[in-house]
C-alpha cells in the first residue's frame, strides 16, 4: 500500500507539468481475458485450475510516460488475475506497480533511476527486456549513469537487482558499456560501430548456502569449488562497406556456478554406485555470434553463425526455462508465423550448441521473387538439433493478388526440446493466397500440410481471414489431426493409444478484430493444441487452450 | 580516443581487483545431528517422463541420510501426467489431490517440497529442479527440531486394522497455529511407468500415498504445545486388501498452518516392524 502511494504520488507529480509546454504524455494499454472452457482430459486441460475452477483469466498492462524538456518518467500498471502467463498449467494473481523511472539528460551525462530496459551488444551478456508472452520482465531496478564523451563515443554504467514479478532478485548486477562510431571517410559508406562490455554478478547468500550444501553431497572426487562472483564481458563490432554489413560479438564468462542437468552424477543405489543426470558445475563460458549480410537491389542474403558453450547466466544456479536469465543469446532459427511451421520450435541450447542460419533473398522480376533460409542447430559433439530448409517464392499480380508458396523441410530434436521420442522428421508445404477485391475489401487464405509420421502425425491447418479495412478482420481457422495410417507394430498398446489421442480431431479458431486509430480489439474464440511457444528464441512447452480470448491494444 | 582507452581501462581496472574472494568451505552436512527428520512431498505421475529422475535422487539422499531423518512420500496428482494406462490401478483420490493443491503449485517436474519451506526468491513451495533438493535437506537437517513425534503403529493382520498412535513432545513452547497430517504410504509397488521415452512395464513405484488419514491440509492442534508436554493423538483405519501391510508406513508431520506451511518435525514408521 506504502509502495503504491509513493508511485501514485510520483506520477501526480510528474503528470502536474503536463499543461507546460514541450511536455508530451504517452501510454499504452494491453489488457487479455481469457475465458476457460471445460475441462478436458484428452486434451490435457484436466487438473489445470483454469479450468477445473476459475473460468477466467486476464492480464493488464496500463502504461503511462511523460516526458519534457529531457527529463523523462513513466509508471505502469500491472495485473494479473488467475493468470497462466507465469505458469501455463497454473494460476498466478497479484496487481501492483509494475515499472516507474525516471530519466534525465543533463549536459553530457545522462541519469536513470527505477525499473530500466537496456542490453549491451546483442545481449549476449545482458539484456533487461520485457516479452509478456512468456512473462519474461527482467528490468534492472537501479541506477545507470551514462556519458557522451564526444560526438561519437559514449559509455555508461549501471548496478542493481533484476525484477521478479513484483518483486526483486537477490542479486547483485554491476556493468558497464561503451560504444562509439568510427568512419574513417565521410564520403564512402564505410564505418565501425564497435563497441565492449562487462557485467558483475553476485550470488546471494542464500544461493551459495544452497550450493554448499548441495554440493556436500556430492561424491568427494566430484565436488566443485563455489565463488559469490562472476564477470561476463563481450566486445561486438558492425562494420559497414558499400553493400555489407558484418556483426561481430564474442563474449567470455568467469567460472560461474550453475545447473548442468545433463551432467553425470553419482549416487549411492544399495550398495552399487550409480549415476543420475543433473548437478552443480564450475565453469567458464563463451559465445561468438557473427552475422553477414549483403543487400543490393532485389538480392539479399545473411549468414549467421553461433557457438556457444556453458553460457548459462542467471539469477542463481536453480533459475530454469524462462526464469532469471540475466542475458539473451540470439536464436538461430527462422522466425516462422505460419500455424503448422512453428510447430517444432527450438529453444536455446545456452549449455552448448553450435549453430548456423543462411537466409537468401532474390527478385527475379517485378512479380516473382524467391527465397531460400537454412538453418542447422547441433550440440558441441555435433548430435543434430534442428535442421530446417525452407525454399519460399512470392509472386503479386500487380496490386490485386499475391500468392507466397513454400515448403518446411524440418529434422527435430523432440526428446531434447520436449523430452519426447527422439526426432520428428516432417515436410510442411504451406500456401498463402491474398486477394483484394478493392482497397478496402480483401480475402487471405493460407493452408499448410504438415506431413510426419512422429510426435502425433500428420496435420492440416487452413485459414480464411476476411478483411474490411480500416476497421474490421474475420477470421476463421482449423487445425485438423490427420487419422493415423498403419502404426508400427513395435509400438506397444500405450504408445500407439498417446500417438493417435487426437486422430480426427479439430482445433477450430473463429474470431474478429476492430481497429480504430491506435486501438485494437479482439474476440476469439479459441481451441488449440499442446506444444512449444516461443518468442525471441526463447521457448517454453504450454499445455492445450480451449476457450474465449479477448484483447485490447491501445496506445495514445 | 585517448580519454576513451583510459576510461575503458579504468573500469576494467576497478573489476579485475575486486575479482579475488575468500574460499568457501564445503561443510559435512552429517556432522551435525540434531534430531530433526525432514519430509519430502514428491509430485509424480505414472506418465510423467521426468519424475523417475527425481525419485531416484531422493532415494539416494535417503540412503546417505538414513529414512529416520530423511521421510520421502511421493504424491500421484500430477494432473495429466497422473492418469493411469490401461488396467494399472488409478493411484490418484479426491484426497491425495487436496494434499497436493494444499501444498501449493508447481512448475515443471521433478519437483517436491522440502518441508514445505518457501524458499528466498521463489514463488512456489516446490522446487524444481531435483539437483537442488539435496542442498536443502542438508541445510533443514542441520535445524535443531522444536518438538519430536512418537509413532506407534498396531495393525491386526486378520482384520486389517490399524491403530496409529501419534505422540508430540515439544522441546520448547510452540505458538501460533499448527496441524499435524498422518498418511499411509506404501513402498516398492510394482506397475507401470514411463522413464524418458520409454514405457517401463516393472517400475517399482517408492513411497507413494495410498490414504490420508487426517484432513489433507493436517487437522488443528488444538492443545497447547508447551516444552515437555505430551501431546496424543490416536487414529483408527483399516487396510484394504490389495495394500501389502509389509510395505506400508505411517507418515506423522506437524506443520504451521498460518502463512507458511513449513514443517516442524516428521516421523515416519513400518506398519509391521
Amino acid at each position: 500500500m506504502k509502495r503504491l502511494t509513493l508511485a501514485l504520488s510520483f506520477s501526480a507529480l510528474c503528470f502536474s507539468g503536463f499543461a507546460q509546454n514541450n511536455s508530451h504524455i504517452t501510454g499504452s494499454l494491453q489488457a487479455n481475458g481469457n475465458f476457460f472452457f471445460a475441462a478436458d482430459s484428452v486434451l490435457g486441460t484436466a487438473g489445470i485450475p483454469q479450468y477445473d475452477n476459475q473460468k477466467f483469466g486476464a492480464e493488464t498492462w496500463l502504461s503511462l510516460n511523460y516526458s519534457h524538456n529531457g527529463f523523462d518518467a513513466g509508471l505502469r500498471f500491472d495485473m494479473f488475475n488467475n493468470s497462466n502467463l507465469l505458469n501455463p498449467s497454473a494460476s498466478y494473481s497479484d496487481v501492483g506497480i509494475g515499472r516507474w523511472y525516471v530519466h534525465k539528460k543533463i549536459d553530457k551525462f545522462d541519469i536513470s533511476g527505477g525499473y530500466l530496459y537496456d542490453q549491451i551488444g546483442s545481449g549476449i551478456i545482458y539484456r533487461a527486456y520485457e516479452e509478456r508472452a512468456l512473462m519474461i520482465d527482467n528490468a534492472l531496478f537501479g541506477a545507470q549513469v551514462g556519458y557522451q564523451i564526444n560526438d561519437d563515443w559514449k559509455v555508461r554504467a549501471f548496478t542493481g537487482r533484476q525484477k521478479q514479478q513484483f518483486d526483486r532478485y537477490g542479486t547483485i548486477l554491476r556493468g558497464g558499456v561503451i560504444e562509439g562510431f568510427i568512419k574513417p571517410d565521410s564520403t564512402k559508406n564505410f564505418a565501425f560501430a564497435p563497441g565492449a562490455g562487462i557485467v558483475g554478478r553476485t550470488y546471494t547468500d542464500e544461493t551459495i548456502n544452497s550450493a554448499r550444501f548441495e554440493v556436500a553431497g556430492y561424491f568427494k572426487d566430484e565436488q566443485i569449488d563455489l565463488q559469490y562472483n562472476t564477470y561476463a564481458a563481450t566486445i561486438f563490432n558492425t562494420m559497414t562497406a558499400g553493400d555489407f554489413t558484418w556483426y561481430f560479438e564474442a563474449a567470455g564468462k568467469t567460472k560461474d556456478v550453475i545447473n548442468d542437468l545433463t551432467a553425470p552424477r553419482s549416487i549411492l543405489n544399495g550398495n552399487e554406485i550409480d549415476t543420475t543426470l543433473g548437478k552443480l558445475v564450475n565453469r567458464t563460458g563463451y559465445t561468438f555470434y557473427s552475422s553477414l549480410a549483403y543487400s543490393k537491389k532485389g538480392f539479399g542474403i545473411t549468414l549467421e553463425a553461433k557457438r556457444t558453450k556453458d553460457f548459462s547466466f542467471r539469477q542463481n544456479p536453480n533459475a530454469l526455462f524462462v526464469q532469471g536469465a540475466i542475458n539473451f543469446l540470439p536464436p538461430m532459427a527462422k522466425q516462422n508465423t505460419y500455424r503448422l511451421t512453428t510447430r517444432f520450435a527450438p529453444a536455446t541450447q545456452e549449455l552448448g550448441e553450435q549453430a548456423l542460419q543462411l537466409d537468401v533473398r532474390y527478385k527475379l522480376n517485378k512479380k516473382l521473387s524467391v527465397g531460400l533460409n537454412f538453418s542447422d542447430i547441433q550440440f558441441l559433439d555435433g548430435t543434430e538439433l534442428y535442421r530446417e530448409i525452407t525454399p519460399e517464392f512470392t509472386y503479386k499480380q500487380k496490386r490485386k493478388w499475391q500468392l507466397i508458396g513454400g515448403l518446411q523441410i524440418l529434422k527435430y530434436n523432440i526428446f531434447v526440446y520436449q523430452g519426447k521420442d527422439t526426432y520428428v522428421n516432417a515436410l510442411t508445404p504451406y500456401a498463402e493466397f491474398l486477394y483484394k477485391f478493392s482497397p478496402r475489401k480483401s480475402i487471405r487464405v493460407e493452408a499448410q500440410y504438415l506431413a510426419t509420421e512422429d510426435e502425433f502425425g500428420s496435420w492440416v491447418n487452413g485459414l480464411v481471414e476476411v478483411g474490411l479495412a480500416p476497421h474490421w478482420i474475420f477470421y476463421a481457422s482449423d487445425m485438423y489431426k490427420l487419422e493415423h495410417g498403419t502404426l508400427d507394430p513395435s509400438l506397444s498398446a500405450e504408445k500407439a493409444k498417446e500417438k493417435t489421442k487426437y486422430d480426427n480431431a479439430h482445433f477450430p479458431s473463429l474470431g474478429v478484430v476492430y481497429s480504430r486509430k491506435s486501438n485494437r480489439v479482439s474476440l476469439a474464440y479459441v481451441k488449440q493444441v499442446e506444444g512449444i511457444n516461443c518468442a525471441g528464441g526463447i521457448c517454453r512447452y504450454e499445455p492445450a487452450f480451449h476457450g474465449a480470448r479477448l484483447t485490447v491494444n491501445s496506445s495514445f | 580516443m585517448k580519454n576513451i582507452l583510459y576510461c575503458f581501462s579504468l573500469a576494467a581496472l576497478m573489476f579485475i581487483t575486486a575479482c579475488k574472494e575468500q574460499p568457501i568451505i564445503i561443510p559435512d552436512p552429517n556432522l551435525n545431528v540434531t534430531g530433526r527428520t525432514v519430509l519430502v512431498e514428491e509430485i509424480t505421475g505414472v506418465r510423467c517422463t521426468n519424475c523417475p529422475t527425481g525419485t531416484q535422487t531422493l532415494v539416494a539422499l535417503q540412503q546417505q541420510y538414513g529414512a529416520d531423518r530423511l521421510v520421502v512420500v511421493s504424491i500421484h496428482a500430477a494432473g495429466p501426467f497422473s492418469v493411469p494406462y490401461t488396467n494399472q490401478e488409478d493411484y490418484r483420490s479426491a484426497e491425495i489431490q487436496e494434499l497436493a493443491d494444499y501444498i501449493g503449485q508447481y512448475f515443471g517436474f521433478p519437483t517436491a517440497s522440502i518441508d514445505r519451506r518457501l524458499l528466498v526468491g521463489e514463488n512456489s513451495i516446490f522446487i524444481t529442479p531435483h539437483s537442488r533438493w539435496g542442498g536443502e535437506v542438508a541445510q533443514d537437517l542441520q535445524e535443531d527440531p522444536s518438538l519430536a513425534i512418537t509413532l506407534e503403529n498396531t495393525f491386526d493382520p486378520s482384520s486389517r486394522a490399524l491403530s496409529i498412535k501419534v505422540g508430540l513432545l515439544p522441546d520448547q513452547q510452540i505458538t501460533g497455529e499448527h496441524r499435524l497430517t498422518v498418511l499411509i504410504t506404501q513402498d516398492s509397488i510394482i506397475s507401470q511407468q514411463l522413464d524418458g521415452s520409454t514405457l517401463v512395464q516393472n517400475y517399482v513405484h517408492r513411497h507413494m500415498v495410498r490414504d490420508v488419514v487426517t484432513a489433507p491440509s493436517g487437522d488443528n492442534i488444538t492443545e497447547a504445545l508447551e516444552a515437555g508436554q505430551l501431546v496424543n493423538k490416536t487414529f483408527n483405519v483399516s487396510l484394504p486388501a490389495t495394500w501389502e501391510a509389509k510395505h506400508c508406513s505411517v507418515v506423522a508431520y506437524v506443520h504451521r498452518s498460518d502463512v507458511s506451511k513449513e514443517i516442524l518435525q516428521a516421523a515416519e514408521k513400518h506398519v509391521i516392524e
